[in-house]
């Protein structure tokens, strides 16, 4: 996680050395570079922050532009000064280390996964067929492909409770809620859409049990289900990870 | 550095981190937000009508990559469609870099150029390399930028144009990003006096 959490935050910190520079080599700073890369970095930045959750670490990586023009800025003034050879070659050196910063960033962390190594057992059905993941996660991303390819086809109309956007596309069944993100029932925005879209309303609900996907941090499966049977949804299949209800 | 051992060592750290990135596109499956991005874009493809029939807050970034994901679906079921859009991003980020590389030749030496293309071809936000709202955002964001440094005295109309271009794609990746054109006003204001633009 820490390195996730570096791999965000990197190009942050690259870019505040344009400033620094700016500072130090006034006379010699592109403001040209700055203006084109740095500050569309620094206004990006603020409408990632505005427009989502993740706070400031999260809203760091339009900085990516902003470290742009900070390796301009740096090797710029590299070559054009006398300042030796020995001062060339650090500063290339610190450029270097910093494009193998960002690589080992690119390459090593796995988001919201375990680690490279272990990431060892191929998927080979759905939308995430061809990717390596970790034993545990192949078996049951394949088992609840499998199950929802035996319950729908084409002609239903299906809405999975809780997080998990990957089962949208793992049968041809049509999307049946407002969002392929996380349906938190409380919210009542899939009652609303339903009023809004009563072709869209369907009678087929997915109950994942609460360990699949993400976020999966509020209701247990059990609840859930409780709310669905008190609305008149019976239970018709309770499969290995989920639970099948209709009205 | 000179020249030719500059292009010769670059080369061989572009191919080395072209294979690496194609290598790692294979690894790791995220149950949350890389299958969001997916799925988003095929409900767009399924036919569901954007903001009537579907409230997601990212769509606009998949009405974008609606017509690419037809394209797959034209050969291909949904089945390996997460490994797809790695591909595209991995597409996309190199057709970045070198337009990077060509304009920072004009600009900076060598050398330089050919580090920040490479800084610019190996980054993906949160570790995701895959076409997304956020890689969108700061793929059209680099490419409005690289055209509105490009601007000079003998080539302003079709940069300006461009970066106008792309700078709406951002925006439709990304909405909130309407905000950031502040941002470009400083550039705008100094290549006008540089090149006498708009006199």
């Amino acid at each position: 996680m820490r390195v996730l959490s570096l791999s965000i935050t990197l190009p942050f910190y690259t870019a505040l050395a344009c400033p620094v520079l700016m500072i130090l080599f006034w006379d010699s700073f592109s403001f040209e570079v700055f203006a084109a890369f740095w500050l569309p970095a620094l206004f990006s930045s603020l409408a990632v922050y505005l427009g989502s959750n993740n706070a400031v670490n999260g809203a760091a990586y339009p900085f990516i532009l902003g470290s742009a023009a900070s390796i301009a800025m740096l090797l710029s003034y590299n070559y054009s000064k006398s300042g030796g050879k020995y001062m060339q070659y650090t500063v290339l050196a610190v450029c270097l280390v910093l494009l193998a910063g960002f690589a080992v960033f690119r390459i090593m962390p796995v988001y919201r996964g375990d680690s490279l190594g272990k990431l060892n057992a191929r998927i080979n059905i759905g939308p995430a067929a061809g990717l390596y993941t970790t034993p545990q996660n192949q078996m049951l991303y394949s088992r609840i492909v499998e199950d929802l390819r035996a319950d729908f086809t084409s002609r239903d109309s299906v809405a999975y409770i809780q997080c998990a956007p990957f089962a949208y596309m793992a049968t041809d069944a049509h999307c049946a809620s407002h969002t392929v993100w996380w349906i938190r029932l409380h919210s009542g925005r899939l009652l609303d859409y339903y009023r809004t879209n009563p072709a869209k309303k369907t009678e087929k609900i997915i109950i994942f049990n609460s360990y699949v996907g993400v976020h999966n941090d509020g209701d247990s499966e059990d609840a859930l289900i409780m709310k669905f049977i008190t609305d008149n949804y019976v239970i018709v299949g309770v499969r290995e990870h989920y639970t099948f209800i209709i009205k | 550095m000179k020249s030719k051992r500059a292009v010769f060592l670059f080369a061989v750290i572009g191919i080395a981190l072209l294979a690496a990135a194609a290598w790692r596109a294979f690894y790791g499956f995220d149950w949350s937000d890389e299958s969001y991005y997916a799925a988003l874009t095929s409900r767009i493809y399924a036919g569901d009508v954007p903001f009537v029939q579907v409230w997601d807050i990212h769509q606009t970034s998949a009405l974008l990559l609606a017509p690419l994901y037809s394209l797959y679906r034209a050969v291909n079921e949904a089945c390996g469609a997460i490994l797809f859009f790695r591909f595209v991003f991995i597409a996309f980020q190199l057709f970045l870099a070198v337009f990077s590389f060509t304009v920072f030749r004009r600009k900076v030496n060598l050398t330089c150029a050919l580090i920040i293309s490479l800084v610019i071809f190996i980054f993906a936000p949160y570790a995701l390399p895959t076409m997304s709202y956020n890689t969108m955002l700061v793929g059209f964001m680099a490419f409005c930028a690289l055209c509105l440094y490009r601007v000079d005295d003998k080539a302003y109309r079709f940069p300006l144009t461009a970066a106008g271009a792309f700078y709406m794609l951002a925006v439709i990746s990304y909405p909130v990003l309407i905000i950031a054109l502040p941002g470009f006003v400083p550039v705008l204001i100094l290549k006008a006096r540089k090149h006498n633009l708009f006199a």
